[in-house]
C-alpha cells in the first residue's frame, strides 16, 4: 500500500517536472538558442536570464533539490533520526532529485557557463551521470526485499530453486537449460574485473534480447506444441535465474566497481556543493535575492 | 589503513578535479565576460564599479563615469534625457553586460538608418534625413569638450556633442550679412531656393515689376575682401549694403532731370510706361485734361505706350470718329464739351440745320426723349406729328382730306390751346351759330368713353342733329308723331324762347277771335305722362268741346 502510494507520488512527480520543463523549452527554447550577444536584445531575457524571474526561480529549486539528495546518505547511515521509509523509496526518491534538479540547474544556468560556478557545474553533471552508471551497477549487485546485499548462500538456495523449478515444473532438458546459461552470461565473468566487469555487463545486457530470442526458439524446437502461455512461463523463471547467475558470477567485480564508484561520485559532490554555497553567497551579497 | 587510503585517494581525486577543470582555478565570480568597452572593468575587485553590494543591479551607476551623459540628462537634453526620464527606462535596458567581450553595448533596434531621431530633440527634416549619420556626427562638428567629460570617448563614435543651429554644421555662406537664424529664408528642404524667404521683410519692398527682376540683377556677387574660403569659394553675394533710396540707384533717369528726382510722383513699379494718372499733372502739357479725358486710360491715347512721342491733339478728330460724317464741319467744340458726347453745349446745337428744326415746345425737349436709341445721329422719323406723338382724338379725324394732320388744328407752341375756331368750325358741318357761338366746346365735343374703354373727346358726330346735344322737351311730339318737325322749324339758334314758329302757319288751328289773346298756356297745359312732365302741344284735340267742354255754343265762337 504505501509502497503503491509512494509510486503513485514519485510518478507525479516526474510527470510535474517533465510538463514544467517542457513549458519552460517551449516559452523559453527560442532564448536558449540564441547566442549570448544578442540575448539581451531578447524580449525574453529579462526572465529567463539566470538572474532574471524564471531563471533565478529554477536555480533556487533545482539548488534545493540538490542539497535533498544528501538526505539519501542520510537515511542510508540512520541519521539526523531518519529511519522511517525504505532505502529503496529513498534512492528513487534521491533519483529524482539527481534527474530533475540538474535539469533545473541547467535552466537556470540559460546554458551560459561562466565563472567559477561553472565548476560547481560541470561537478553536478559528473555526479549526475555518475549516478547513472552507479544506479546501474547497484541493480548488479543481487539485494533481498529489504535492499541488503544477499549472500553466496542464499543467492545458490534461490538458483536451486529456480532450477529445480525448470527440470521438474516445466520438464525442461539440457539444452534448454545450456540456453539459459548462456543468456546469463555468467561464462564470461571469468578474468574481468572492474571496468572490464562493467562493460561486459553492458554488452550481455545489449545482447539479451537476442538470446531470449534464442531461448524461445529452443524451447519450441525442443517441445512441440508448447503452449505459448507456458513458454512466457518459462521465459519469466529463465530470466530471473539468468540474473541469478549473473549476480552471482560478477558480484565480487560489481562490489569492487560499486566502491570505486563513490570515490568519484562523492568528492564531486563534495565540490559541487561547495562551490555553490560560493555561488549563492555572491549572489546575496550583490543584493539578488530573487522575489525576497 | 584501508579508510586512510581510501580518505586519501579522495582527497586526491577531488583536488585533481579541481585542477583539471578548464580555467576553473582562475574563473571568478562574474557571470560573464564584459564587452570590450569596460573589459577594463575586469577583476574580483572591481565588482562594485557598478554593482552596489546588497542592492542588486544600479539602475544608473553608470552615469557615474559616463558623465557625459549624465550632464545631458541634468540638463534635460538628449536621448538619454528622454529615455531615462520620460520613458523610465535604465541603462541595462539598452546596455546589458556580463554577454560577452563581442557584444555590442550600443544597439539600434531597428538598424541605425531607422532610428527615429526626434527623441533626441532635434527631428531630422529634408535633406538632412537623406545623409548618413556621420555626415554631421564627426569630430569637426563636435562643439562641447567631450573629453573633458569622459576622457575615454572616442570623438569618431560618438554621436554626442553636436549643438542645433545651422552654423554648428554649416558655412555662413552669407559671411554675417544677415541674421544667423538660417530658418527665417531657408527650410530643411535644400539651401535653394530660400523658400522661405519674404523680400517685404527686407528694408526695400518689391512691388510691381521689381518681384520679378532676377536676384542677380540687384545683388550682385563680389569678392571676399579677406579672401576667405567658404564652402571653397571666395566668392558671395552681396545681400546688404546696396543702395536704393532712390530709383537713379539703379535706373538712369531718361528724363535728364527734366522732372526732378522724384521718379514716384509719376511713375509706379508696374512699368515706367504705366503713369499714374494721378499723379501725372497732364495740365503741364499742351493738353490739359478735362472732362472724360481724366477718365481715359494713357494708352488709349498714347497706344505705342511711349508717353515722349508727340500726339495729334488740335483736332477732336485726331482721336475720335466724326460720326457726322463732316456735315455739321469740324468744329465739334461748337457743339460739344469734353465732359461727354451727349452732353451738348446749351443752345450751341442748332438744331435747323437737321431736318427738323425745333420749335415751340421742341426746344425744350430733351434731345433722348426723341433719339430713344441713344445716338443722336441715328435719323428719326419726323414727318408727322403721329410719329412722336399719340393721337389724342383717336382717329377721328383720319377721314379729313390731309388725313388728320395735327399741324390743322395745333401748333409746335402745345396741342392747346388749338388754332381751331368759330372761324374754322364754320368749315364743318356744323357751323357755329347764334348761341351755339357762345357756348362751350366741351359743352357740345363732351369725353366719351370707347369700345376699348378709352376716354375720348368726341369731335366728328355721325349724327349732327339739335337732339345730339339737346334733349327734347317737347317729349317726341314733333319728332315721333307726324308730321315729323325738326327743332329749327319752330326755334333758332339763337336761344329757345326766340321762335320761329307762327300759329296761324304753322299749325292747323289757326287762331283768331278770341283765340288770339289767349295764353298759350291756357291750351297748351303741362301735362305727365311716363313720369315726364312736359307742355302738350300735339296732338290736341281741336275740336271746341275739347277745351271748351261738351255743348259749347258755335255762336260764342
Amino acid at each position: 500500500m504505501r509502497s503503491t502510494f509512494f509510486r503513485v507520488i514519485l510518478g507525479l512527480l516526474y510527470i510535474s517536472g517533465l510538463v514544467f520543463v517542457g513549458y519552460v523549452f517551449t516559452t523559453a527554447g527560442e532564448y536558449y538558442t540564441l547566442p549570448l550577444s544578442e540575448r539581451p536584445r531578447s524580449p525574453l531575457h529579462l526572465h529567463f536570464k539566470p538572474g532574471g524571474l524564471w531563471g533565478h526561480g529554477m536555480g533556487i529549486i533545482g539548488s534545493a533539490m540538490i542539497l535533498l539528495l544528501f538526505l539519501y546518505s542520510a537515511r542510508k547511515r540512520e541519521m539526523f533520526g531518519l529511519r522511517w521509509g525504505k532505502t529503496s523509496n529513498w534512492l528513487n526518491f534521491h533519483i529524482f532529485l539527481g534527474l530533475m534538479g540538474p535539469v533545473l540547474i541547467t535552466l537556470h544556468t540559460s546554458f551560459k557557463f561562466n565563472g567559477i560556478v561553472s565548476i560547481s557545474y560541470y561537478s553536478m553533471l559528473a555526479v549526475m551521470f555518475s549516478g547513472i552508471i552507479g544506479r546501474y551497477i547497484y541493480m548488479q549487485i543481487p539485494r533481498d526485499a529489504s535492499g541488503h546485499t544477499m549472500s553466496i548462500q542464499q543467492l545458490d538456495k534461490q538458483d536451486r530453486m529456480l532450477t529445480r523449478m525448470l527440470r521438474e515444473g516445466y520438464g525442461l532438458g539440457d539444452e534448454v537449460m545450456r540456453c539459459i546459461g548462456q543468456l546469463s552470461g555468467a561464462g564470461l565473468s571469468v578474468q574481468r574485473t572492474g571496468l572490464a566487469a562493467l562493460l561486459t555487463l553492458v554488452v550481455i545486457d545489449l545482447m539479451r534480447p537476442f538470446r531470449i530470442q534464442k531461448l524461445k526458439r529452443t524451447l519450441r524446437r525442443t517441445r512441440q506444441n508448447i503452449p505459448v502461455r507456458t513458454v512466457k512461463a518459462i521465459i519469466e523463471v529463465a530470466k530471473q535465474k539468468s540474473l541469478l547467475m549473473r549476480k552471482r558470477a560478477f558480484m565480487d567485480s560489481m562490489k569492487a566497481v560499486f566502491h570505486y564508484w563513490h570515490v568519484i561520485h562523492k568528492p564531486f559532490a563534495w565540490v559541487m556543493i561547495a562551490i555553490m554555497f560560493i555561488h549563492i553567497i555572491v549572489a546575496l551579497l550583490f543584493g539578488y535575492r530573487w522575489i525576497f | 589503513m584501508a579508510a586512510c587510503m581510501h580518505i586519501r585517494r579522495c582527497i586526491s581525486i577531488a583536488a585533481l578535479l579541481v585542477a583539471l577543470q578548464p580555467a576553473g582555478g582562475q574563473a571568478q565570480i562574474s557571470p560573464g565576460e564584459l564587452a570590450r568597452p569596460h573589459a577594463f572593468l575586469e577583476g574580483l575587485t572591481r565588482c562594485t564599479t557598478c554593482h552596489k553590494l546588497g542592492a542588486g543591479a544600479q539602475p544608473n551607476k553608470c552615469l557615474d563615469c559616463h558623465k557625459e551623459i549624465k550632464t545631458r540628462v541634468e540638463k534635460k537634453r538628449g536621448l538619454h534625457f528622454i529615455l531615462l526620464k520620460k520613458q523610465k527606462k535604465r541603462c541595462f535596458t539598452c546596455h546589458a553586460e556580463h554577454a560577452g567581450r563581442n557584444f555590442e553595448l550600443i544597439h539600434w533596434e531597428n538598424g541605425r538608418d531607422n532610428f527615429d531621431h526626434s527623441l533626441t530633440g532635434f527631428t531630422l527634416r529634408g535633406k538632412h534625413k537623406t545623409i548618413d549619420c556621420r555626415d554631421c556626427h564627426k569630430p569637426a562638428f563636435i562643439r562641447e569638450n567631450l573629453k573633458k567629460l569622459q576622457p575615454k570617448i572616442d570623438l569618431r563614435k560618438t554621436f554626442l556633442g553636436l549643438r542645433r543651429d545651422c552654423l554648428a554644421c554649416h558655412e555662413n555662406e552669407h559671411r554675417g550679412q544677415l541674421a544667423t537664424k538660417c530658418q527665417t529664408c531657408h527650410t530643411f528642404k535644400s539651401w535653394k531656393p530660400a523658400a522661405r524667404f519674404n523680400h517685404s521683410r527686407a528694408k526695400f519692398r518689391l512691388t510691381g515689376k521689381h518681384k520679378r527682376v532676377d536676384c542677380a540683377k540687384c545683388h550682385p556677387v563680389v569678392r571676399d575682401r579677406a579672401r576667405r574660403k567658404i564652402n571653397g569659394k571666395t566668392l558671395f553675394v552681396k545681400f546688404t549694403g546696396l543702395a536704393f533710396a532712390s530709383c537713379a540707384d539703379c535706373h538712369t533717369d531718361v528724363h535728364k532731370g527734366a522732372f526732378g528726382k522724384d521718379c514716384a510722383r509719376c511713375h509706379t513699379t508696374t512699368g515706367w510706361n504705366r503713369i499714374d494718372g494721378r499723379r501725372f499733372d497732364h495740365s503741364k502739357t499742351r493738353f490739359p485734361l478735362v472732362g472724360l479725358h481724366k477718365k481715359v486710360d494713357c494708352t488709349a491715347c498714347h497706344k505705342s505706350g511711349d508717353f515722349k512721342k508727340p500726339l495729334r491733339f488740335q483736332n477732336c478728330s485726331s482721336c475720335h470718329e466724326d460720326v457726322h460724317q463732316k456735315k455739321l464741319g469740324t468744329d465739334c467744340k461748337s457743339c460739344h464739351t469734353p465732359l461727354g458726347w451727349q452732353k451738348i453745349k446749351p443752345g450751341k446745337f442748332d438744331h435747323t440745320r437737321t431736318g427738323f428744326p425745333l420749335r415751340g415746345l421742341h426746344k425744350t425737349v430733351d434731345c433722348k426723349k426723341c433719339h430713344t436709341s441713344g445716338s443722336m445721329i441715328k435719323p428719326v422719323r419726323h414727318e408727322q406729328c403721329a410719329v412722336c406723338h399719340e393721337d389724342e382724338h383717336g382717329g377721328q379725324f383720319k377721314r379729313r382730306k390731309d388725313g388728320g394732320r395735327c399741324e390743322a388744328c395745333h401748333t409746335e407752341a402745345g396741342f392747346i390751346p388749338t388754332l381751331f375756331g368759330p372761324k374754322q368750325h364754320r368749315k364743318t358741318r356744323f357751323p357755329l351759330q347764334g348761341a351755339h357761338l357762345a357756348t362751350a366746346c366741351i359743352a357740345c365735343h363732351k369725353m366719351e368713353s370707347t369700345r376699348s374703354g378709352r376716354l375720348l373727346r368726341r369731335f366728328v358726330f355721325k349724327k349732327i342733329a339739335c337732339s345730339s346735344c339737346h334733349a327734347d322737351n317737347h317729349n317726341g311730339q314733333f319728332t315721333k308723331l307726324k308730321p315729323v318737325k325738326q327743332c329749327s322749324a319752330c326755334h333758332t339758334v339763337s336761344d329757345w324762347a326766340e321762335l320761329r314758329f307762327v300759329h296761324n302757319r304753322d299749325s292747323r288751328f289757326k287762331l283768331d277771335g278770341a283765340h288770339e289773346n289767349v295764353p298759350c298756356a291756357e291750351c297748351h297745359k303741362h301735362v305727365r305722362r311716363n313720369g315726364r312732365t312736359f307742355t302738350l302741344y300735339r296732338p290736341m284735340a281741336m275740336t271746341c268741346e275739347s277745351c271748351h267742354g261738351p255743348g259749347m255754343d258755335k255762336r260764342k265762337k
